[in-house]
């Protein structure tokens, strides 16, 4: 009798645990992407008995190597396998985090095994083959959500017109952190500027000492999250709202000092604005604005010059309300860097355009379409940091 | 130690092992409860709100713009019952403070202890909304949703071309169905055989014209079976070419609300 009530306890307990979706539920897995080779059969490595390749996204084997379709990649020890496809590319998922054995088998082949890294919410490329730029980041974050209401009544704003957000100084703070320890690309440095410290000298000052520390083939990222207003919603100008002041789409393009990268003769040709504010489209929509006598033609929308902006000239964008607060755009940002998963192609480089696809997707979802992405110029190749630091 | 209460601590360690862990990805706070949309018609504005819970619930509903901020015009206080939608009419907002004349066109929602809800576009007045139209902008489960996407914009250059991608699937919460682009346009304006003069007006003593839709029009059929309310979600990107080089972004696409057989359509 007190048997059966153990058993009847265990049976129940067995339901309660099913029923909550705990059974054999969430542990930590990752997947692993590839592609296999094998030599050509015209090839002298064929006629002399050359073994199957594994390789990432990126890298080509040698000459003599073709891509294989057909081949099967199985994880050692568990019934996680698959086919590779016509362009002799693989992607398994659901594998434990740790070091694993994959191994590869063809009929026509002698199988061949090798060992990866799995890790967490991460699809990871078959290392080996590290993408190495030469160039170095250079990061100017501002966060914006507490303002000098004294110095913006000059602007027509007092304290009940320009709301306070915790989530810019968030954003910013979670960011740097991504870029400073999620990111293989070799730092030159990384300003923060947050609420108070993002003033219109000091933010003008600090992105001329980063120009000024640049050097051939350098990436400059300047991000800014805070409030934003354009002329198409009706506003005076397109600008973003620093501590004390605004400072128009032109002012911004104008403090990145053109003139520094024709002293030190450096090519613009990856700097990339990356905003998270209402309106940001507003940056590189080719709309003149004008504000203090600086009058511009395009501000952003230049060769050389990338935006990534969060939604368009028209539009608001929007932060979680929850705690601690993030910006809905740079929550996904974040997540796209930090887990690899805007790492479209798998070539280790987080690039405008494939942020843009991975982030702009996940943002027009959260909001219920009413936040569309915005990127100039279309296919930017722009690199914003590289991936993963590990390999 | 009997082998029923070593399996029933074996089951509870797994159990306790195994338990999701806390993922450091933020929750979306949207209320699925719920859905607001608003339109300019006739000169007054036209709220929707939804509510699929079985409670009644209150709101408040402020209405105003955005400009570093919200800014809030007007404000009321709008019951709406379990399971309901409810459509109320309400006059346009202006504002004529310092900083100019202005139009409120968003809708702000709040739950009773002030908790921001939801906000909304008012479509018609808000710029984000003005490449669209529909036939309804609530549609019971069953019925052809039908909107009308514009291009190009008419103010931009003659050397600037716009390309339109429309998804070809639409949600609406987990059902997906096919969009239809029924029809494109040939553009610009085309000659009108019947413009509707007054009295005494001879059309032959004027070239006449109709403004016709320069774009497509989209049709989604919704599903018979469907319950609640959910609002349809397919892909616009736009790409807009200029000698300069090629800007993107996504364009919404209408907030087109369906209910289901469960769910009450009710106009105040």
């Amino acid at each position: 009798m007190r048997n059966r009530r153990w058993a009847l306890l265990a049976v129940l307990l067995v339901i309660m645990v099913a029923m909550s979706g705990c059974f054999g539920g969430r542990r930590a897995t990752g997947g692993v992407r590839g592609v296999v080779y094998a030599p050509a059969e015209d090839s002298n490595l064929y006629k002399a008995g050359g073994k199957l390749l594994v390789k990432d996204l990126v890298f080509s084997p040698s000459d003599g190597y073709e891509r294989l379709p057909g081949a099967v990649v199985r994880v050692e020890g568990t019934r996680i396998s698959g086919t590779t496809d016509y362009r002799g590319h693989f992607q398994l998922t659901g594998i434990r985090v740790g070091t694993q054995t994959l191994t590869v088998s063809h009929e026509l082949y002698k199988p061949v095994s090798i060992r990866v890294t799995i890790l967490q919410d991460t699809i990871v490329s078959i290392p080996g083959n590290t993408l190495r730029l030469h160039g170095r980041g250079f990061y100017l974050l501002i966060g914006v959500g507490d303002f000098d209401y004294t110095a913006w009544k000059s602007y027509g704003f007092g304290e009940t017109d320009l709301e306070k957000m915790e989530a810019p100084k968030n954003d910013v703070s979670f960011l740097r952190n991504v870029l400073e320890y999620d990111n293989a690309l070799v730092k030159g440095d990384i300003i923060t500027l947050i609420d108070g410290q993002a003033t219109y000298k000091e933010v003008r000052a600090s992105l001329e000492s980063l120009v000024s520390a640049m050097e051939q083939d350098d990436y400059l990222v300047i991000y800014f999250s805070g409030h934003g207003a354009s002329r198409a919603a009706d506003f005076d100008y397109d600008a973003i709202a620093l501590a004390d002041r605004p400072v128009t789409d032109t002012e911004l393009r104008e403090w990145v000092r053109e003139d520094l990268f024709a002293e030190n003769c450096l090519d613009i040709n990856d700097v990339t604005l990356i905003l998270d504010t209402c309106y940001s489209g507003s940056f590189a929509d080719g709309v003149e604005t004008w504000y203090d006598d600086v009058f511009s033609q395009k501000a952003f929308r230049k060769p050389g010059y990338t935006v990534l902006a969060s939604s368009r000239n028209d539009q608001e964008s929007s932060y979680y309300n929850t705690h601690p607060q993030l910006s809905v755009f740079t929550d996904y940002l974040i997540y796209a860097l930090e887990t690899g998963r805007g790492d479209l192609d798998g070539d280790g480089l987080f690039t405008a355009q494939e942020l843009y696809t991975y982030v702009g997707s996940e943002t027009w979802q959260a909001t219920n379409g009413k936040q569309n992405v915005y990127l100039w110029p279309s296919g930017s190749r722009n690199v914003i940091a590289t991936y993963p630091s590990d390999y | 130690m009997s082998k029923a209460k070593l399996a029933v601590i074996v089951i509870f360690v797994i159990a306790v092992l195994t338990a999701p862990s806390a993922q450091g990805k933020v929750p979306l706070t949207r209320d699925p409860a719920f859905h607001a949309i608003a339109w300019e018609h006739q000169g007054r504005i036209k709220l929707a709100i939804a509510n699929t819970s079985p409670e009644r619930q209150e709101f408040s509903v402020g209405f105003g713009y955005y400009l570093l901020g919200q800014r809030i015009l007007e404000e009321t206080a709008i019951q709406v019952p379990g399971q309901t939608i409810l459509v109320t009419t309400h006059p346009m907002v202006w504002s004529d403070a310092e900083t100019g004349y202005r139009t409120a066109d968003m809708v702000f929602l709040r739950t009773r202890d002030g908790e921001s809800a939801a906000s909304a576009q008012i479509i018609g007045l808000h710029p984000a909304t003005e490449h669209y139209r529909v036939d309804r902008f609530i549609v019971s489960a069953g019925q052809d949703a039908v909107m009308y996407i514009e291009t190009p914009d008419p103010e931009l250059g003659v050397d600037t071309t716009v390309y339109l991608s429309i998804g070809r699937n639409f949600n609406l919460g987990n059902y997906k169905g096919r969009v239809m682009v029924d029809k494109v346009y040939e553009g610009g304006l085309k000659r009108a055989s019947d413009p509707p003069f007054g009295k005494g007006e001879r059309p032959q003593d004027f070239h006449n014209y109709s403004y016709s839709w320069r774009g497509l029009r989209i049709t989604a059929p919704t599903p018979k079976r469907f319950e609640g309310v959910q609002q349809l979600e397919f892909v616009i990107e736009e790409f807009v070419s200029t000698p300069e080089g090629t800007a993107r972004h996504g364009l919404s696409a209408p907030p087109i609300l369906v209910y289901g057989s469960d769910i009450i359509l009710m106009e105040q």
